[in-house]
């Protein structure tokens, strides 16, 4: 993966419209393991939805979608390895909140925090799957 | 020797026929691979500041969190700075500059992956603007209905002495979990232990399905006076499966495969086109920009009201699943007793005890903080006396069982991580049998029950119970005043 750029974290806003955030974030690579991770805040009005999900690469099999339901002031985690880029095209991570709700979302990969946000709408990364250099 | 001859010119021709194939795929590869490059060429100082401003971002956000540890104002206007300076470049050249800028390889592949994300941007903005008017109207009630979902849960000790809620929950415990109570009875005072675990849940921990449906819990009394002896010897276990978990998140997980699929699908025909556009870089910004080819720009267009209806759909369903998941529950309440829960002081209540039935309940936000919650049960009851004391033994008695109850939770103020909880209801169990022998067992009684809640320690609250009986024609029980520990073991949504 080429990382000579130094980017390693996205911008909070992509494509903001109403309560929906759409986020593009710099690649993962495949193989390598990943965690999603969400601190809902104690302040907020209800439960967030985590998903994590796959979009495949000509049809392969890619691994069945992940979700988490994750109570005010509590933190919740999916995680796993990333598939191989030849089966999946994107990693997708949606946080689905409502009027209310806010949390932090994190996004480990290989045990470094690659992205962090701070959301208070139903917020979607998606992340490029890159080749293992 | 002619064979030969055809067989040579018959590989020849293979090989010919792959070398064009070969020299195509390059023509392909290196035309998207010259686009890429030209697309990252035109934004090279783009990538350079969304570089430096998303590192600097990162870095702070990685050692600040101001909902946790409260706002510090030099940090937040540094936050502020950076993220219009990314909101800028991203005005500039949106989706292009943050997909393309570190994507590799650099083929047709990556560009597709890359510019089909654009169509989820499109549908995603229309979708959030649909649903931006009633989603005002009702902020009030998505709020209070959001609060609902906040769910309680807690060891089960439905039946024993250590039952502290008026009429116990089915919703299984996260992970696992551990109570000890103490139980002042007309025998005495009791110590009941119990242990509740989430079998599926302990096992796939990220499956919303499983950690959803059922759990176990096993209990046992110890005398604080006497220990425990033949005579005390009873253990219980009971089981709990919520029967609408499995429903709502299956569908989620369909709607979010589908979805996904269909994106795949998507950015396999964006991929086909791009390989045949004259200008690979135009027909990717346009697509980029727009969400899908277009004629002029690719060569060919692409019908993407698929890739919309499921998108919308996976969105409605995973909105649907997070208000739904904990509001309303309906399942099986399954409990099993064998020996004396009482001791000998208590003559009848020693036995096999079984019962089966559905329970439901569902919760009614008043505010922000605070809900009522209305929970019920119907069931069949079993009781198989072995009581030796009672000289000749009861047949076995078959009842009917029932609860129905009203508790009021919340947190007293936002910021509170566990919640207060004040519950009243009512539990009978009336005998279809004989009334000789139904006077000889538990049963034929209808108790009112009484509930207080508070926060104790980090995950875990102290429960007090007082059940008092409103008629008792079989076993004599008496009063219950019980107190309780619950404590949320592994519990991450306790934390």
């Amino acid at each position: 993966m080429d990382k000579s750029s130094g980017s390693i974290e996205a911008s909070p806003v992509c494509d903001t419209a109403g309560n929906m955030t759409t986020t593009v974030q710099d690649p993962i690579t495949e193989a390598s393991s990943y965690v999603v991770r969400f601190r809902n805040n104690v302040t907020s009005t209800g439960a967030v939805l985590v998903v994590v999900a796959w979009v495949p690469n000509h049809a392969n099999a890619v691994p069945v979608p992940q979700q988490t339901m994750i109570a005010p002031g509590a933190t919740g985690e999916l995680s796993g390895i990333v598939p191989p880029a030849a089966n999946a095209r994107r990693m997708l991570i949606v946080a689905s909140l409502d009027g209310g709700e806010g949390g932090r979302l994190t996004l480990l990969e290989n045990g470094e925090a690659r992205a962090i946000d701070d959301v208070t709408e139903t917020t979607t990364w998606h992340l490029l799957v890159a080749v293992k250099s | 020797m002619r064979r030969f001859v055809l067989v040579l010119l018959g590989f020849g021709f293979v090989m010919m026929l792959g070398e064009q194939r070969a020299s195509a795929t390059e023509t392909v590869a290196d035309s998207c691979t010259e686009g890429f490059t030209k697309l990252v060429d035109a934004m090279k100082e783009e990538c350079q500041s969304l570089a430096d401003a998303s590192k600097q971002r990162l870095e702070l956000l990685k050692t600040y969190d101001p909902d946790k540890d409260g706002h510090d104002a030099t940090k937040d206007a540094t936050l502020k700075d950076l993220n219009e300076r990314i909101g800028k470049l991203k005005d500039a050249r949106p989706l292009l500059a943050r997909g393309l800028c570190t994507a590799t390889p650099r083929n047709c592949n990556t560009l597709a992956s890359t510019v089909s994300i654009s169509l989820d941007q499109r549908v995603g903005a229309e979708l959030a603007s649909s649903l931006a008017a009633p989603r005002k109207s009702q902020a009030q009630g998505a709020a209070n209905e959001a609060a609902a979902s906040d769910r309680q849960t807690s060891n089960n000790k439905s039946g024993s002495s250590a039952q502290i809620d008026p009429v116990e929950s089915i919703q299984p415990i996260t992970l696992a979990g551990g109570a000890v109570a103490l139980s002042g009875t007309r025998s005495g005072t009791k110590g009941v232990g119990v242990i509740s675990v989430n079998p599926l849940a302990l096992a796939a921990p990220n499956d919303a399905v499983a950690g959803r449906i059922f759990d176990i819990s096993v209990s046992a009394p110890f005398d604080l006076q006497h220990g425990t002896d033949e005579d005390r010897r009873y253990i219980s276990v009971r089981l709990r499966a919520n029967l609408t978990a499995p429903i709502s998140a299956e569908a989620l997980r369909n709607k979010v495969s589908e979805w996904v699929k269909a994106e795949g699908r998507y950015a396999d025909d964006i991929e086909g086109v791009l390989a045949h556009a004259e200008d690979v870089a135009v027909c990717a910004e346009v697509i980029a920009r727009t969400g899908k080819p277009s004629k002029t720009a690719c060569g060919e267009e692409l019908d993407d009201t698929e890739v919309a209806r499921v998108r919308t759909a996976a969105y409605a369903e995973m909105d649907a699943a997070r208000r739904a998941a904990d509001k309303y529950y309906l399942g099986l309440d399954a409990r099993l007793d064998a020996g004396d829960p009482t001791g000998p002081e208590v003559a009848g209540d020693k036995g096999t005890h079984l019962l089966g039935g559905i329970a439901s309940g569902v919760r009614l936000s008043q505010s922000q903080r605070w809900d009522w919650e209305l929970r019920g049960r119907a069931a069949g009851d079993y009781f198989d006396s072995r009581d030796d004391s009672l000289g000749t033994r009861p047949k076995p008695v078959y009842s009917v069982d029932w609860g129905a109850a009203f508790i009021f939770s919340g947190r007293l103020e936002n910021h509170a991580k566990q919640r207060m909880a004040f519950g009243m209801g009512v539990e009978g169990r009336q005998s279809a049998s004989d009334k000789s022998d139904a006077r000889q067992t538990p049963t034929n009684f209808v108790n009112l029950n009484l509930m207080a809640v508070v926060p104790a320690v980090s995950g875990g609250d102290l429960g007090l119970a007082v059940s008092i009986p409103l008629a008792e024609d079989g076993v004599k029980r008496g009063a219950l005043i019980s107190m309780s520990t619950d404590l949320g073991l592994l519990d991450h949504s306790s934390n």
